[in-house]
């Protein structure tokens, strides 16, 4: 993920942050601040502690408003001779509230144990350091990403970007107010499931399988049974190139539809696709107008393919030309590679555009010019990640991640215009929605929100500052997530004794 | 974003975006969604999907790996600029996924081809070889990604997550070396094991005036903090 410093909406982002550290030390329980700088999840945690205190730094409470994020503090490691601090396990973490307990009890049973790596023995010249770190900031609790519903079979399941899970609920499952979490029905997760920053899912009506996305750390699309649970191997996987994001099937022509963030593209695979096979086709190039594209949904009433774009772009001086000197399928067999599709694009240009939504006919392919294309600072885009589409009523509905809302356009809008109705404000509890999928059936919008441990359910119909229908819970209540997301860098502000880390 | 870095001199955060081809600086204390106070990017800037970069806030410079190849360009530009200096042809054996520079010592540490660090002067300029070399089975490098250099101590941390599409890469620490090693040596320290509970170690950054070493992990998504006096020592040379 990147920022997005242009237009009137989204300009940088260090995100979210706060946090919610569980350092422990002894009984203690200490909260911590923190800061985001915009939507991507830049986050600056302070503060830290006096290196002279004798012990793990209590820096209190110092903000309501991240109430939930921090549980407790280690005390500092005063000497070399190890750490003085336990690092936070299940088992030992001492929590603030039943709530928060419940989020740690929410952590699934692998938290904690060693990887396989830490068995590794290094060999140094002056010595392997293997002590317990002093601090851990981690949250404990689910960051909910992708959803995806089949009615009919009462399914409803929801990638984990946190603990790196694909848990199943009921779709009549509603926590109520006073119980710790909802408990998923079904839970996947560990290290042979081949799933890690999972961003995007779908669910095959017929067989029930499960289809994930991986974004930027693994470059697989595992496929899972109605039966597989735990650390399950996939039952198929498909190698699909580096920083696929979004998901679409379609039943009816039997292929796979798969939004790549960059260099930005749309690719379509058979649907029983697997290992190295090759695409059938590709919608890339400067008249797509693909910039950083996320969620994709089709409207196989209109035939068409509905795509969300966050507005990071590059150039290619016309049609997408691709470098590739093999096969696909030799190229993208490696597992160690990033297999990032090369292009050849124009060197130096960039641009930051505006945020939006463009929408191609179904059959699309190559440097295919979009239908509509909805931008502009009416549309209040802002982030659009997930988007879903129901097709009796005509309309595209788009979870805003930046915003914390969920913008409703007409399957026919074009340019700048305002969507025709906004979900938004304190009753509806959206916040960083990044899943979003319609359920046609019940005439329901499903959202995920990775930055309070949510989904919530609301009648296709809603708009404003609306309840919903009904909330599951994976996390405590009234707590802003840590969101905490493949943290790829880390950064040291010296005047604010800040930690920065962009996700 | 695979990297940040503060200017602590003009209380700044700049972060690469690669999908957009660009640098942004932001005011240190920036918070919410607000705009970045320069962007680095057009066609001069030769850049292309920089990922990662460090800053020399002594001479004022900021140093981008990208490809075979390091862009170098003043701290305080803005806007579509040539690079000042550029390091890359096939002598100088870079990769550049990553890099760290030290003013102090007038280095610079970049990754480079067959899972190596090179050291080069921090005025290298073209075609230029490496001063030293890093390489071989006893670096036990697999990847290195975020890297920081702690100039008094004369070190260079790197973090090793493993090899690529390891879901639970079986080694990964993080590495350090002095900046005058030179050939096939094992790191001068390692930070790994079973009570660092470490499984990917994607990002490290360094704060001396603590003797901290702060540690982001992907595989955990969380943030360490690790308290190690024995590695913030300074040398003589």
């Amino acid at each position: 993920m990147a920022l997005n410093p242009k237009g009137n909406l989204l300009v940088i982002s260090i995100s979210a942050l706060l946090a919610a550290a569980m350092l422990i030390w002894e009984s203690s329980v200490i909260s911590a601040r923190s800061r985001n700088i915009g939507p991507d999840r830049i986050t600056s945690f302070e503060a830290l502690p006096d290196p002279d205190a004798e012990f793990c730094a209590t820096p209190g409470i110092e903000s309501e408003s991240l109430s939930a994020a921090i549980v407790a503090v280690e005390k500092r490691l005063p000497t070399t001779d190890g750490p003085v601090c336990a690092m936070p396990t299940v088992a030992s973490s001492a929590v603030a509230s039943a709530k928060a307990e419940a989020a740690v009890q929410a952590a699934p049973p692998q938290e904690g144990a060693p990887g396989a790596g830490t068995a590794y023995q290094a060999r140094t010249r002056e010595g392997q350091i293997n002590k317990k770190p002093a601090r851990y900031i981690k949250d404990f609790a689910p960051a909910f990403s992708s959803i995806a519903v089949n009615a009919e079979n009462d399914m409803v399941v929801v990638t984990d970007e946190n603990l790196f899970r694909i848990v199943e609920y009921s779709r009549r499952d509603n926590t109520p107010p006073n119980v710790a979490i909802t408990e998923p029905r079904r839970v996947i997760g560990g290290p042979d499931t081949k799933t890690e920053m999972m961003c995007g899912a779908y669910i095959d009506p017929k067989t029930l399988d499960v289809y994930v996305t991986n974004n930027d750390t693994q470059n697989w699309m595992p496929v899972f049974s109605r039966e597989a649970r735990g650390n399950a191997t996939p039952d198929r996987m498909l190698m699909t190139p580096h920083r696929t994001w979004g998901i679409a099937g379609d039943e009816q022509r039997q292929e796979l539809y798969f939004t790549v963030q960059d260099p930005p593209l749309i690719i379509v695979y058979r649907k029983q696709a697997a290992n190295n096979e090759a695409p059938r086709r590709f919608i890339e190039g400067d008249a797509t107008e693909l910039a950083d594209p996320h969620g994709i949904a089709l409207d196989l009433t209109r035939d068409l393919i509905v795509v969300s774009n966050h507005g990071h772009k590059r150039f290619y001086g016309g049609p997408a030309v691709s470098t590739l000197r093999e096969a696909w399928e030799t190229w993208i067999s490696p597992t160690d590679d990033l297999n990032s599709p090369p292009r050849r694009r124009l060197p130096g240009l960039g641009q930051f555009d505006l945020p939006s939504i463009t929408i191609y006919q179904r059959d699309a392919s190559g440097n295919a010019r979009p239908l509509r294309i909805i931008k502009g600072p009416r549309t209040q885009l802002n982030w659009p990640s997930h988007v879903g589409i129901h097709e009796q009523r005509g309309e595209i509905f788009v979870a805003n991640d930046a915003d914390d809302s969920v913008l409703v356009f007409k399957i026919t809008d074009n340019g700048d215009v305002a969507p025709t109705r906004v979900i938004k404000g304190e009753r509806a509890r959206i916040k960083n929605p990044t899943g979003l999928t319609v359920d046609q059936r019940n005439n329901e919008v499903w959202v995920s929100n990775m930055g309070n441990y949510t989904i919530s359910v609301f009648p296709v119909t809603a708009g404003g500052n609306v309840a919903p229908l009904r909330t599951i819970r994976g996390g405590p209540q009234d707590r802003v997530a840590l969101m905490i997301g493949n943290p790829g860098a880390v950064g040291y502000d010296k005047k604010r004794q800040e930690i920065l880390v962009p996700n | 974003m695979h990297d940040i870095r503060y200017n602590e001199v003009n209380d700044e955060i700049i972060v690469p975006n690669p999908f957009a081809n660009a640098i942004l600086v932001f005011r240190g204390g920036a918070n919410g969604q607000e705009g970045p106070i320069r962007i680095i990017q057009g066609a001069k800037t030769e850049l292309d999907g920089p990922d990662r970069l460090d800053i020399d806030t002594v001479h004022r410079e900021i140093f981008v790996p990208d490809g075979g190849q390091v862009l170098v360009y003043p701290l305080d530009g803005n806007g579509d600029i040539a690079p000042i200096r550029i390091i890359r042809g096939p002598d100088t054996q870079i990769a550049g996924q990553s890099l760290a520079v030290d003013p102090i010592n007038n280095l610079l540490a970049v990754t480079g081809r067959d899972r190596s660090l090179l050291i080069f002067d921090r005025t290298a300029n073209g075609n230029t070889k490496p001063l030293r070399v890093i390489r071989g089975e006893n670096t036990q490098i697999d990847r290195i990604n975020q890297m920081a250099i702690y100039p008094q101590g004369r070190l260079l941390v790197a973090a090793m997550p493993g090899r690529q599409g390891d879901v639970e890469p079986p080694r990964v620490f993080l590495g350090m070396w002095s900046l005058d090693d030179d050939g096939d040596v094992a790191p001068k320290w390692t930070i790994n094991g079973d009570q660092t509970t470490l499984r990917k170690p994607f990002a490290v950054a360094l704060n001396p005036d603590h003797k901290e070493i702060y540690v982001t992990d992907m595989r955990l998504n969380g943030v360490m903090t690790f308290s190690v006096p024995e590695v913030f020592e300074p040398v003589a040379r």
